[in-house]
């Protein structure tokens, strides 16, 4: 029931259209025929010239005439529903040598078995216009307004036509112009399916998204799966003895990550669902996880679904948000050691090949930006303002909760102390935090899922272009994660069989 | 004239003898990735202090809208070559769009459908620029 109301919707939305009852073609920059418009032209396109443009900036101008075929020289209107009265046109030749100089007016029906773009043979019904003399030099190109009706028979029918102006001629090489075209009638094509006409779509949900494309097609209040990274998870990895630099095997804690940005048929966000998988720890010391949404406050979030965590340092707002913090920040787990212990109780994770594999759980939990009305909580949150840029994921040390590293330059949250930035290694700056004193980072993200180091295996060792892309600023190996032939050595990489 | 004769002949040859051993060096520079100048360990490079870390990067994604008769309504799909969809929207053909995407680094090119139009895209000064208009026209 609620289908045939959609579908009966979207036919009120097209029959107010054809109140609009002329489909146009005048030529004009930024509207000559094109798929775009679902105008077609064969041998015609849009020409200026001071002495031969009808009106405007651009007419339509034909090859040269030598054909007395209709299917030489041809301009197709778009599918149309045809209505009652003349089209109308203005014409002209351009004075130079013609014998004879023609044009006719055809009606192309749909034909379902007519090849792809479902064009039958021309109905029977046509109009002609023969240029009178003189069809060249002096006098001949003066513009003809030309006008011719529409057949009774198609006028105001259900069925979709595509007009077809022809011109022919013999003899000389003079050409014509055209411009101004106006057929009675309602525009019934669509550009995004191939200019076929137009159909009624089925949107289950109503939202203006067809279903074959809805991910939710039940669902009016989501549309889209958007997933960051789109191919496989990412990867985070950290060293954890933050202001002084470390190891650099980036193992201290590692994580695989992806999102799927819900939005709705208005490009707003309605949710984001996590995925965060630690992989690996290489560390002593036993660290949390969370992020920070850079530029969404905390009370724009609904509500934060699906965690378990829990710590005497964690404090959260009814939403599920972290207390106390003016950005959105979400602490996804306080304990490392928790989430992936280690069978013999010790610590290190996934980082000794000898080891024993612990195979990582997933993490799942949402944060909704809109309440079950899909209504915002405080404003709109549109994938224009809010893209991967904005996530800043980051680890609390060793469960104190003012110690966090991030990625390299991004923000520390509300939370983070001011009395260590600056100390031991660490040259944080004011919009560069993060960078210890030669510029190294604490924190890597990669947008793929790539193996970590074995422990105390330095990290330009394992990926044998990440030097190159980092001493060329970027410029070269920018895709030294690959697992492309000599990219890795797999030696000193914890790979899992 | 002879001089000139001779020197054009050395220089010949010179070019034969050291061009394939150019060409080995290039290779030799690909096939070891630890070129003379690079660090030998983490701790040993030498970063650029405007260097952000970031192996993806932030793209500007421009619709350019094109005047239609009617309001056509559809779903423009942003795609990586090899297929994996990046972003959904719902487009009206006649409404410009800006938006920002994330893409790796390494990304140059982007795929992007809307309905029947299909059009791969160069990643220019990242920025993606797509209009409806393909260069066939739809003739029989």
């Amino acid at each position: 029931m609620k289908l045939i109301k959609n579908l009966a919707l979207a036919a009120i939305t097209f029959l107010s259209v054809q109140l609009n009852a002329q489909v146009t073609m005048g030529f004009e920059p930024g509207y000559t025929p094109s798929n775009a418009n679902c105008w077609a032209a064969g041998a015609v396109a849009a020409y200026y010239s001071s002495s031969t443009v009808i009106t405007g900036g651009l007419s339509g101008r034909t090859n040269q005439l030598t054909s007395s075929l209709p299917t030489s020289t041809w301009i197709k209107s778009p599918w149309m529903k045809m209505g009652s009265g003349n089209i109308t046109m203005n014409v002209r030749l351009d004075g130079n040598p013609a014998t004879s100089r023609a044009l006719r007016v055809r009606y192309i029906p749909y034909d379902i078995n007519a090849g792809v773009y479902k064009q039958g043979p021309a109905i029977a019904d046509s109009s002609s216009y023969s240029f009178a003399s003189p069809v060249s030099g002096t006098g001949s190109n003066s513009v003809r307004s030309l006008s011719f009706a529409i057949p009774s028979s198609i006028a105001n029918t259900n069925a979709v036509y595509i007009v077809m102006i022809s011109f022919m001629g013999s003899g000389g090489t003079g050409r014509a112009y055209i411009d101004d075209i106006s057929i009675p009638g309602t525009y019934w094509a669509n550009p995004s399916n191939s200019c076929l006409p137009l159909t009624l779509i089925t949107d289950t949900d109503g939202d203006g998204v067809q279903d074959s494309d809805d991910a939710y097609p039940n669902d009016a209040i989501r549309a889209y799966d958007n997933f960051y990274p789109a191919k496989t998870n990412g990867t985070l990895m950290f060293e954890d003895l933050w202001p002084s630099v470390g190891d650099y095997d980036f193992n201290d804690l590692v994580l695989g990550y992806r999102y799927n940005t819900v939005t709705n048929s208005s490009n707003n966000i309605v949710e984001i669902k996590y995925e965060i998988t630690p992989k690996a720890i290489g560390a002593s010391l036993n660290n949390g996880f969370g992020f920070m949404l850079d530029g969404i406050s905390y009370d724009n979030i609904y509500s934060v679904e699906g965690l378990k965590n829990d710590a005497e340092w964690l404090s959260l707002n009814k939403n599920g948000t972290e207390a106390e913090q003016k950005t959105a920040t979400i602490i996804v787990f306080t304990s490392a050691n928790a989430v992936l212990p280690n069978p013999g109780g010790s610590s290190g994770v996934n980082t000794d090949p000898k080891g024993i594999y612990v195979k990582p759980t997933t993490i799942n939990f949402t944060v909704r930006f809109r309440n079950d009305e899909g209504k915002p909580v405080n404003s709109d949150v549109s994938t224009k303002d809010f893209t991967s840029e904005n996530f800043n994921p980051f680890i609390v040390i060793n469960q104190v909760r003012d110690q966090e590293i991030h990625l390299p330059t991004y923000n520390p949250s509300n939370k983070a102390t001011s009395k260590t930035f600056g100390t031991s290694d660490d040259n944080s700056k004011e919009g560069n935090y993060y960078k210890s004193k030669n510029g190294l980072p604490w924190a890597l993200n990669i947008p793929a899922e790539i193996p970590n180091t074995i422990e105390k295996a330095d990290f330009i060792k394992a990926y044998n272009y990440f030097s190159y892309w980092v001493e060329s600023a970027g410029k070269e190996y920018a895709d030294w994660y690959e697992d492309n032939e000599k990219y890795r050595n797999k030696e000193v990489l914890y790979i899992v069989k | 004239m002879k001089n000139i004769k001779s020197f054009t002949v050395a220089a010949i040859l010179l070019g034969m003898i050291s061009m394939p051993s150019c060409k080995k060096d290039v290779e030799l520079q690909k096939e070891n990735p630890v070129t003379p100048g690079s660090a030998a360990s983490f701790k040993e490079m030498k970063v650029n202090t405007a260097f952000n870390w970031k192996s993806a990067r932030v793209v500007t994604l421009k619709i350019e809208a094109s005047i239609t008769p009617i309001k056509i309504l559809n779903t423009l799909v942003v795609k990586a070559e090899s297929g994996e969809v990046i972003f959904k929207k719902l487009q009206n053909m006649d409404e410009t769009y800006i938006g920002y995407l994330t893409l790796p680094n390494s990304m140059k090119k982007v795929v992007i459908n809307f309905g029947s139009i299909t059009k791969t895209v160069d990643i220019v000064s990242n920025t993606i620029d797509f209009n409806f208009v393909t260069e066939s026209i739809p003739v029989e």
